[in-house]
C-alpha cells in the first residue's frame, strides 16, 4: 500500500516535471528547424523588429564552440537596426538570425538614433537566457566625420561591459581597444575584445560568451556598421542567445 | 506554439510554481500537502535548471523551503521551524557557502527533497500508530 502510494507519488511528480519541461523546454530545444537546430525562446528580448528577415548565418569552430560575425549596417537618418540569433546547429555550426529595422523605444541601451551630421553612434551586442535576462553585454561608443568619402576625427567614445555577476558571470578578459582607420580612411573602427565566464551553476563545467572582436565601423559615407564576432562556449550554452543592435 | 505563448509559460510556470509550494505548505493533511509539495518541487526544479545562469539558484530555495514545511508537518513547531532553518542553511551553504558544491547545488538540493519526501512517505505508518 505505502510502495504503490509512494509510487504514485512519484509518477505524478515525474508527469509534472516532465509537462512543465514540455512547456518551457521547447523553448529551447523543440522547435527544430534541422536535426541539431535549437531553437531559442527570444520573446523576452527587448527588441522590437519594425520589419525583419531571417538569414542564415555559417560560423566557424572555435575554441570550443561557433564563431559567427553578423554584419549590420545603418545610413545616416535611418531607423535602428538589429539582430537577433533564433536558433543555432552546433553541429554544423550555422545560426538562423533575423536581421532587421528595430523599434528603438523597445531597446535597453543604445536608443539614440543617429541622424546626419550627428558625430557619434553606438553599437550592443548581449547574450540572454530563456526567461530573457541580461547575461552579459558590451556596448561600444564611436564618433567621426565624413565628407562623403572619408572618415576623420575618429574615436572611440565609451566601451562598457556587463556581466551577471550574482550567478557567477565575470569578465575573464578584456581588452577596451579604441580606434584605428583603414589604409585609405574610408572607414574607422572602434574596436575592443572581451571574453565572460562562469564557473558556478553549470554542472557540465564552465562556460563563455566571447567578443572577439567587437566592432563599431564608422565609413566615410556617413554610414555605420557592427562587425561583432561573438559565440558562447563551453558548457551549458544552449541555454543562451544573442541580440544586438546598432 | 507561438514563442509568445512559451515565454509566457516560462514565468506562468514559476508562478504556479510559487503557488503550488504556498497550497503545499497550508494543507493540513500530511498526504494532499506531500502531493501537492512534490509537485512543487519538481515543477520548480525544471525551472532552476532552465534559468540556471540567472533565476536558478534563486529559484530553488522555494523548493528546498516548500519541502521542509511539508515534509515535518504534523510535528512540533520548535521542530517545523528548525527544519527549515536547517533546510536554508542547507540551501545557503551547497548554492553559496562553498565554492565545490555550487555547480552541483541545482541537483544535490533537489535530490536532498527527493530524499525527505520519501522519509516523509515511510514515516507516515508511524505517524498513524503515534496519533490513533
Amino acid at each position: 500500500m505505502l510502495t504503490r502510494r509512494i509510487v504514485r507519488i512519484f509518477v505524478a511528480a515525474l508527469v509534472s516535471a516532465v509537462t512543465t519541461a514540455g512547456a518551457a523546454m521547447p523553448s529551447v530545444y523543440a522547435a527544430t528547424a534541422s536535426a541539431h537546430m535549437q531553437m531559442f525562446d527570444v520573446s523576452h528580448d527587448p527588441i522590437q523588429f519594425l520589419d525583419s528577415h531571417v538569414m542564415e548565418v555559417a560560423g566557424a569552430h572555435v575554441n570550443g564552440g561557433c564563431k559567427f560575425t553578423v554584419f549590420l549596417s545603418r545610413g545616416p537618418s535611418e531607423q535602428r537596426v538589429g539582430s537577433q540569433e533564433i536558433g543555432r546547429d552546433p553541429l554544423a555550426c550555422v545560426e538562423l538570425v533575423r536581421i532587421g529595422h528595430v523599434n528603438a523605444v523597445s531597446l535597453p541601451t543604445g536608443v539614440n538614433d543617429r541622424k546626419a551630421g550627428d558625430p557619434c553612434d553606438d553599437e550592443f551586442f548581449g547574450w540572454y537566457d530563456p526567461f530573457g535576462i541580461k547575461l552579459t553585454d558590451v556596448d561600444t561608443g564611436g564618433c567621426f566625420s565624413y565628407n562623403g568619402t572619408y572618415v576623420g576625427g575618429c574615436y572611440q567614445s565609451y566601451n562598457s561591459v556587463y556581466a551577471e555577476s550574482p550567478t557567477g558571470w565575470y569578465v575573464r578578459y578584456r581588452n577596451n581597444g579604441g580606434s584605428y582607420y583603414n589604409s585609405n580612411y574610408t572607414q574607422c573602427y572602434a574596436w575592443s575584445a572581451e571574453q565572460f565566464e562562469n564557473d558556478t551553476f553549470c554542472p557540465a563545467g564552465s562556460t563563455y560568451t566571447n567578443y572577439y572582436d567587437n566592432e563599431l565601423i564608422m565609413q566615410g559615407n556617413g554610414w555605420v556598421g557592427d562587425g561583432t564576432s561573438s559565440w558562447s562556449s563551453g558548457q551549458c550554452t544552449n541555454l543562451m542567445h544573442s541580440w544586438s543592435n546598432l | 506554439m507561438s514563442s509568445t505563448f512559451i515565454a509566457v509559460g516560462l514565468w506562468a510556470g514559476v508562478v504556479a510554481g510559487l503557488a503550488l509550494g504556498a497550497k503545499a505548505a497550508l494543507t493540513r493533511d500530511r498526504m494532499p500537502a506531500i502531493r501537492w509539495g512534490v509537485t512543487a518541487t519538481g515543477l520548480i526544479t525544471v525551472l532552476s535548471w532552465i534559468g540556471l545562469f540567472s533565476v536558478g539558484p534563486f529559484l530553488i530555495v522555494v523548493a528546498v523551503v516548500v519541502t521542509a514545511v511539508v515534509v515535518t508537518r504534523g510535528l512540533p513547531i520548535v521542530v517545523q521551524v528548525f527544519a527549515v532553518g536547517i533546510a536554508i542553511i542547507t540551501y545557503w551553504a551547497l548554492t553559496w557557502g562553498i565554492n565545490a558544491t555550487q555547480r552541483y547545488s541545482l541537483i544535490a538540493l533537489p535530490l536532498l527533497c527527493c530524499f525527505a519526501y520519501v522519509a516523509a512517505l515511510l514515516t507516515r505508518g508511524a505517524d498513524r500508530r503515534i496519533a490513533g
